[in-house]
């Protein structure tokens, strides 16, 4: 009987370890939709996302993050931060007449990669930072690749 | 949160409560509930107000809010402390996205003579809410 009690202990230990690893380093999750062509697939990816960039370090422009919804609070999106507190950002790229926002302190600027169907801070305008959950550092499935932020210096011509 | 939570008789102390972590998994909201939340432009910061209003609900807000009437947006809450003059609360940071909500605060558990559910506090006349909102108010059933 004992070592059933072990095994149960056992297993009771190995599920604790994997919510706190998943609650506070990394965790992966499904995200599918066409909002984020051609990252990532329409008919849905494994992707992973860390917690520890935003706890000890700051998210910056360029980054993939997974973040809950701010219509809906049991959805997750993932979208890419195009503007972080401070910066001045375009509203609509797309539109001739082109409006600026300020994005308030704590807040993010998020847009999907394919523009013509992301409903992004286009749609629900600038992001708490506590809705976000994490930043995507990896896609698991179906092609397994490291997910960087892409983004280059503009080399200045004089 | 005064006189709910910590009023002046504690002096010093702190209260003790219990939070509920279920309730806000399932997106389980009700109107009156007192809820911790993370602060929408500080997210290290936690803090504890009631929800007044829900999605679709428009609010008569006090000042500083810029607006005189808002319409909550879907998603979206309106918290407000019960210590209504001394709360920074949605009259300054606007309705707030329920994604933000961390649990709710169900039970205070010290000092012992508060012990017990927290209490609901009465409806004001300044929601008018949308219909098929479940307003549930617990004072009447005391």
């Amino acid at each position: 009987m004992s070592k059933y009690f072990k095994s149960a202990a056992l297993v009771l230990q190995v599920a604790c370890g994997v919510q706190l690893f998943n609650n506070y380093i990394a965790e992966f999750t499904w995200c599918f939709g066409p909002s984020m062509l051609p990252t990532l697939n329409m008919t849905g990816d494994i992707v992973g996302f860390e917690h520890l960039t935003q706890r000890f370090s700051k998210l910056g422009t360029g980054d993939l993050v997974v973040a809950v919804s701010p219509t809906d609070p049991s959805k997750l999106v993932c979208k890419r931060i195009i503007g972080v507190p401070g910066d001045k950002v375009v509203i609509d790229p797309v539109s001739p007449h082109r409006q600026y926002i300020t994005v308030p302190p704590g807040h993010y600027w998020l847009m999907g990669d394919n523009l013509s169907n992301s409903t992004d801070s286009r749609a629900y305008g600038p992001v708490s930072g506590g809705l976000i959950l994490g930043r995507v550092f990896a896609r698991l499935w179906p092609s397994p690749k490291w997910i960087n932020n892409g983004l280059e210096e503009i080399v200045e011509f004089s | 949160m005064q006189p709910t939570l910590n009023p002046d008789s504690n002096q010093l102390k702190k209260d003790v409560v219990l939070f509920n972590h279920w309730a806000i998994d399932r997106c389980d909201y009700n109107i009156g509930d007192v809820v911790t939340l993370r602060h929408p432009d500080q997210p290290e910061k936690t803090v504890i107000k009631r929800i007044v209003a829900l999605e679709g609900d428009v609010v008569q807000t006090r000042s500083p809010y810029p607006e005189a009437h808002v319409r909550i947006p879907r998603g979206h809450c309106w918290v407000e402390g019960d210590e209504m003059f001394h709360s920074k609360d949605s009259n300054h940071y606007g309705p707030v996205p329920l994604g933000l909500v961390r649990s709710r605060v169900e039970y205070v558990l010290y000092p012992l003579n508060r012990f017990g559910r927290i209490p609901d506090k009465p409806r004001g006349s300044r929601v008018r809410y949308a219909p098929g909102h479940k307003v549930y108010n617990r004072l009447d059933h005391e």
